[in-house]
């Protein structure tokens, strides 16, 4: 009993307590997450007495009983809220992001609350204040990031399901690198309410399960309108489950050719290859596709993605929450000591580069420019969509997890792993990653995206690959 | 591009951080070899004019109504370094001086 349906229905038809699976999830915790080989996934967590006077009240809803984790940036009332940095270090959110009160109203258990790069700001969950986070399928790698301690959590077993945050590839990457499934919904489908921003044109709530189906369900119930926040969109969310049975046949996968250079790594080329040929033998159509703006993505992505963070980061000055460190100076003093106090090496580097880029000198050459290249990569996935193409196929990252340490002195090496997934952040389309096979051992996660709006298309392949996965894992 | 310690130095200053030498040196480094890779951006085809609408892919909608925010779990308080008769107390401004209330400029 591992996953978010099968949990939900032995709660729902009486068979386990409906306290007994959040229990089962926090002893699971304290045994993986501490001591020096320990994954360090969790940055906050309910203590072993506290899971044991768990009551499960109010309605039975569609996640009763079942245990979940929560990124770190997201606010809960009854957690901290650090974002994995200093400056935020036992902070005390005085009210909850949406997305978490809604699986609450659903009946599910917040166990805990997982570590990231600080305010999401990374690709390797390395940048921690709190310390790094490990794979559970390989201690000295990498979980990536910025998600990677809600990866490690459901890949470790320990929850069956988490949210992260996905602001050039935060939830699917990690997801690739620790053989989970992790969705970006479309921008605007999930209220960000309560979500601590990074760059506001680009993050959105993610979720992660060791299955299709349970990455599917925490976003039904998370999805919506959500008056409190603006970019939110009142629209129609479909049911997710229908997709689940509707096959590969007749499935028009597009396969972008920028995505499968020189710089994937051979053993991810080819698990991705094997996974289009298995779609191709249940029905679905493949067919080579050009984003020919793909080279300017990756440069596009970090100058407004910094250029965001460092006005978002702007109110972090040790006045309203948070450290402050005043030391008896002046009010500018203040702001400079808190945050140069408060904030690690790779958000100062952000807020550093973020800055000059919207300088008055460089604003057009960085900012303007990156703008009008995020316009054309929006262009080249509606014309690929606008020529008969359901969901596009590509590699989530171009490697399988690194080494802890590799990257981590080396920030333009450590950007690169976000190559293929920050695509779709500039374009608001949804994108799902999904375990394709290992590479020496090691996990491989394809990436599929869709339209705008797109879920149901994104499910169906995504539910149609890992039912080709699973056959021919079978067959072999 | 590369940028010199002094820009670097002057840029802190905008965004309010401190530095030490061996922290701007290395940063000098890092944001020159980041700018060198973002200077692909120079080589983009199209109109020189054509630019994009800043924000998301969609105009969001905006509630037709005020929304009131959440009841707090916790008053400000609970969560703010110094908070005195609802306001947040802060040292002075450089401009104002010492404030002779030892509370601080609110």
């Amino acid at each position: 009993m591992s996953d978010i349906a099968s949990i939900a229905e032995a709660v729902r038809s009486g068979q386990v307590d409906s306290t007994e699976p959040a229990r089962a999830a926090v002893a699971r915790l304290h045994e993986q997450n501490g001591g020096p080989q320990g994954l360090n996934a969790f940055l906050a967590a309910l203590s072993s007495a506290e899971a044991a006077a768990l009551e499960v009240t109010g309605d039975p809803g569609r996640l009763r009983g079942v245990p979940i984790a929560v990124k770190d940036n997201m606010t809960t009332v009854g957690f901290p809220t650090t974002c994995g940095s200093k400056i935020l270090e036992g902070y005390q959110s005085p009210y909850e992001a949406t997305v978490v009160r809604r699986l609450r109203e659903e009946g599910a258990t917040i166990v805990g609350k997982t570590n990231l790069d600080e305010f999401a700001m990374g690709s390797s969950t390395e940048n921690s204040a709190y310390g790094p986070v490990r794979n559970p399928r390989d201690p000295a790698r990498v979980p990536g990031g910025s998600s990677g301690g809600s990866a490690a959590a459901v890949a470790a077993g320990i929850v069956p399901g988490a949210l992260g945050s996905d602001t050039g590839g935060s939830v699917r990457q990690p997801a690739s690198f620790c053989g989970v499934v992790g969705i970006k919904p479309t921008y605007g489908r999930v209220s960000r309410y309560g979500l601590v921003a990074f760059a506001s044109s680009l993050d959105q709530v993610g979720m992660f399960g060791s299955t299709v189906a349970d990455a599917a369900e925490l976003l039904q119930v998370v999805a919506g309108h959500d008056p409190r926040d603006s970019t939110s969109v009142d629209r129609l969310v479909p049911d997710f489950s229908d997709e689940r049975d509707t096959g590969a046949e007749g499935l028009v996968v597009g396969v972008p050719t920028q995505y499968f250079g020189d710089a994937l790594e051979a053993g991810v080329q080819a698990r991705c290859r094997a996974a289009l040929d298995a779609l191709e033998a249940r029905g679905s159509r493949i067919r080579e596709v050009s984003l020919p703006n793909t080279p300017y993505a990756l440069s596009a992505y970090y100058v407004i993605a910094m250029a965001e963070a460092s006005s978002n980061l702007s109110r972090f000055d040790g006045v309203r929450y948070g450290l402050r460190d005043s030391a008896g100076e002046d009010l500018g003093a203040m702001y400079e000591r808190t945050r140069t106090a408060g904030f690690g090496p790779e958000v100062k580097r952000r807020i550093l580069l973020g800055t000059f880029a919207l300088t008055a000198g460089y604003h057009d050459q960085y900012y303007g420019r990156a703008q009008r290249a995020r316009s054309l990569v929006s262009t080249d996935f509606e014309t690929a969509f606008g020529e008969g193409v359901d969901v596009l196929f590509t590699p989530t990252s171009p490697t399988v997890a690194f080494p802890l340490g590799e990257r981590v002195e080396d920030p333009l090496q450590m950007y690169l792993a976000d190559v293929f997934t920050v695509t779709a952040n500039l374009a608001g389309l949804p994108a799902i990653s999904v375990p394709v096979g290992t590479s020496d051992g090691l996990p491989v996660g394809g990436q599929l995206i869709a339209p705008k709006w797109g879920e149901s298309t994104l499910f169906r392949a995504a539910f149609a690959l890992e039912g080709a996965m699973e056959n021919r894992d079978r067959d072999e | 591009m590369s940028i010199t310690r002094e820009e670097i130095l002057q840029i802190a200053n905008l965004a309010r951080l401190r530095l030490t030498d061996s922290e701007s040196e290395a940063l000098s480094h890092d944001l020159s070899q980041i700018l060198e890779y973002v200077d692909t951006l120079a080589s983009l085809q199209g109109p020189e004019g054509e630019r994009v609408a800043l924000g998301p892919p969609e105009a969001p909608e905006r509630p037709a109504d005020q929304i009131p925010p959440d009841p707090m779990a916790h008053p400000p308080a609970g969560f703010a370094p110094e908070f005195k008769d609802g306001f947040f107390v802060v040292p002075s401004p450089p401009s104002l001086g010492e404030s002779d209330d030892p509370g601080g400029s609110r």
